[in-house]
């Protein structure tokens, strides 16, 4: 029994979406649809999911599945997507899944043979690093999602002594500061592979499928992951920190 | 049939007709409420048909029935047929009959199809050229075969309504709110009748910063949306006395606010909108929040009706908005900078009295003294209807700091009492000059401020003195709420209005 997976993701500049075929563990890439979006994932994400099921003949209610990138990103971006996909998830009655967007843009370089490091873009002068040990085909995660300046993560980076293939829409700003910290073991991935593609998040999800951890699929349960607090309480924190409080 | 529809109806009725009926006659019909059953097919505003019939005894007499000539050919005749013999049925007719003009093969069709079946003939029956009429009856409208009969038609009707976007008036409109700090879904019948209503308040996370902070209201937005639309569906299935929630596919229409609010905020509650909507085919309909802010005014009493004035008054809004008739709004003035409740929550923050500043000040104020200090009257004389706030506040924070380093004691309700009333005086003095040059006899008082008792009471005294009647919602339906949501999102999709896929958050929405 194969099912329809519909998979998307705006927590960048840029809309992933993808639809699949799962059998089993195994899911198979059916389309996609990718393309630059700055501010305006609310307006065209949900028009492009059902072209994209138009286009491929398929109608909304063949669904049997929902997969939605879930951060870290853009807090707003990040809950476009999410939020969009709890309502059509809710109102399709099927279960909904979410994956990291980071492990979606580390699988555009699976056929790579490398340290891979990912660095989004937090903005507030600070990223999104994640390594990922990458094998022809297979992908591993070797850190959780966090937030921090870019000189610390190039710092953390330049301590490894095996060269790591640089990736993610932080190097739009911080390319030159990585390159610098690690001047001899990295390279910079090519600028279009920077953000999550529909094949990535496809690609992420079979991945999380075999190796479990995806939850029970409750709508209501797949949450944003932020990586910070809000300000009004990092504020706050650093108050009761400074002893104010 | 209201009066208001006769002048269509009439002119549909001249139109179609070689002897037509005159305006008198209906206005006589119309009139009759115990022994008539009249509908009429409305989309958007124009009238496009009716039919009416008359009751005696078990017995039902089609009087008319017409649908205007360009909408002819969609089954709009039908589905006329179909509501007002039911109407009658409802009303204790068993048999239904009437005449109808020989030539007219059309509706004979029309009757056979509902059941009734040609007995008799009354020759030259109609004036003119004498046409016979042909006399027609049904069976026992409750007998077994005409009940399928009549269940096939209403069905029928149904789906030609649909193709109208007309509606009989009991459809189930779910609401959705997210524009501040509250998640909230209400399910509502026929925009006026409260199935369900839930609201999941996040003051207790914004409380310990003295004010809503939008990113914390974005994110519990995102992780109360589901369950509170859930926890809708099943009270309104609870309601409506269904085995199990309400059926998203049995709604017809999603309303959902679009703004003005917080964009994070509301992003929230269209996107997850959105996607119910596409995945289940439910059109999507977007209501202006202050617009639900006065139609929470004609949830709670529904003889409140256009024309009339609001002053809405909340944490986020100050406004004045005249509406001389439904669905037509001109916001006459806003605030230029701080709403009313914030510079209550300013206030109470300064004073260290916590959140939110509304309900504390308030209760102090009723223990002061009003004419204590003499605090400014920002824009009273502006010979506008703009609002300003943040002066009063600022003076109300100097005066603190002066007599605090003065080293004097504050006396809080004094503070209060006179600060409220600095507030009342402006926005009373607005409102009277607004009802005034707006001739109307109708205000409404809307938004979280309305559970202010002073600015209610002076309100409603000053306006009452101008002969305009002032009406204020319970308070639950004072503070954001989804039912005020849907009942404007109800009228809005009779109306045919519709949202997008590409629908966006508009933070700075305009009421007209």
């Amino acid at each position: 029994m194969s099912h329809l997976v519909l998979a998307f993701d705006t927590a960048s500049d840029s809309v992933a979406i993808a639809l699949g075929l799962r059998e089993g563990l195994d899911v198979e890439l059916l389309a996609t649809c990718d393309f630059p979006a700055r501010r305006a994932a609310n307006l065209r994400l949900l028009d492009s999911v059902a072209q994209l099921l138009r286009d491929n003949g398929r109608a909304v209610n063949e669904l049997s599945e929902v997969v939605v990138g879930h951060g870290p990103g853009s807090f707003t971006g990040v809950r476009i997507g999410v939020a969009s996909a709890k309502g059509l998830a809710h109102g399709l009655g099927v279960p909904l899944y979410g994956v990291s967007t980071l492990d979606a843009v580390a699988w555009r370089l699976a056929d790579r043979d490398t340290l891979v490091g990912v660095v989004a873009d937090a903005m507030r002068s600070e990223v999104y690093p994640v390594l990922f040990r990458v094998e022809p085909g297979h992908v591993e995660r070797l850190g959780p999602d966090r937030v921090m300046r870019p000189e610390y993560a190039a710092a953390e980076f330049a301590e490894i002594s095996e060269p790591i293939l640089l990736t993610g829409d932080g190097l739009g700003k911080y390319s030159s500061l990585f390159t610098d910290a690690l001047p001899n073991h990295s390279t910079i991935a090519e600028e279009p592979l920077w953000t999550p593609s529909g094949a990535g998040l496809i690609a992420a999800y079979q991945a999380a499928l075999s190796s479990g951890g995806l939850g029970d699929g409750d709508p209501a349960l797949v949450l944003p992951v932020y990586t910070r607090m809000s300000d009004a309480e990092e504020n706050e924190q650093r108050r009761i920190r400074d002893g104010a409080l | 049939m209201r009066n208001s529809d006769i002048d269509a109806v009439h002119a549909i009725e001249t139109a179609v007709f070689p002897s037509p009926w005159s305006r008198a006659m209906f206005m006589e019909e119309s009139a009759r409420e115990n022994d008539r059953v009249w509908i009429v097919a409305e989309a958007g505003n124009e009238l496009l048909g009716y039919a009416g019939i008359m009751l005696v005894g078990e017995d039902a007499h089609i009087m008319n029935l017409a649908v205007r000539r360009d909408a002819r050919g969609r089954g709009l005749g039908s589905a006329l047929l179909s509501a007002v013999i039911d109407g009658a049925v409802c009303r204790g007719a068993v048999h239904v009959t009437l005449e109808v003009r020989e030539s007219n093969v059309a509706a004979i069709g029309l009757y056979e199809s509902a059941g009734l079946h040609d007995v008799g003939m009354r020759p030259g029956y109609y004036s003119g050229g004498g046409e016979n009429a042909v006399i027609m009856w049904s069976d026992d409208m409750n007998a077994p075969g005409m009940q399928a009969r009549r269940g096939q038609l209403a069905a029928r009707a149904e789906s030609v309504l649909a193709d109208f976007e007309l509606h009989d008036g009991s459809e189930l409109v779910l609401g959705i709110e997210s524009s501040c700090d509250e998640t909230a879904a209400s399910v509502m019948r026929g925009g006026n009748e409260l199935v369900s209503s839930v609201v999941a308040s996040q003051i207790v996370f914004h409380s310990r910063f003295g004010g809503v902070v939008p990113e914390i209201a974005s994110r519990k937005h995102t992780e109360a949306i589901v369950g509170v639309i859930d926890e809708a569906l099943a009270r309104a299935g609870e309601s409506l006395g269904l085995d199990g929630p309400l059926p998203i596919g049995d709604l017809s229409a999603i309303a959902v606010t679009h703004g003005p609010g917080l964009v994070g905020a509301l992003v929230v509650g269209l996107a997850y909108a959105k996607g119910l909507s596409l995945a289940t085919g439910v059109p999507l309909v977007g209501v202006n929040h202050l617009e639900g802010h006065i139609f929470a005014n004609m949830l709670a009493d529904p003889t409140v009706e256009p024309p009339l004035v609001a002053l809405l008054v909340s944490g986020g809004h100050t406004s004045l908005v005249h509406m001389p008739a439904w669905g037509e709004y001109h916001t006459l003035g806003e605030t230029l900078d701080d709403a009313t409740g914030e510079a209550f929550d300013k206030v109470a923050k300064v004073l260290g009295l916590g959140y939110p500043g509304g309900p504390i000040l308030s209760t102090y104020a009723a223990d002061g003294d009003p004419a204590a200090i003499d605090f400014p009257r920002a824009m009273m004389r502006s010979g506008d209807y703009a609002f300003s706030l943040s002066g009063l506040k600022t003076a109300v924070i100097n005066h603190i700091r002066h007599e605090r380093e003065a080293g004097r004691e504050i006396d809080i309700p004094d503070l209060a009492a006179s600060f409220q009333q600095a507030v009342i005086d402006v926005q009373v003095s607005k409102s009277v000059r607004a009802a005034e040059e707006c001739g109307v006899k109708m205000f409404c008082l809307a938004g979280g401020v309305a559970a202010n008792a002073a600015l209610r009471e002076a309100l409603r005294e000053a306006l009452e003195a101008i002969g305009v009647r002032m009406s204020v919602p319970p308070f639950a339906l004072c503070t954001d709420n989804a039912a005020m949501i849907a009942a404007a999102g109800t009228y809005r999709f009779r109306r045919g209005e519709r949202l997008g896929l590409d629908a966006e958050a508009v933070p700075g929405l305009r009421l007209g």
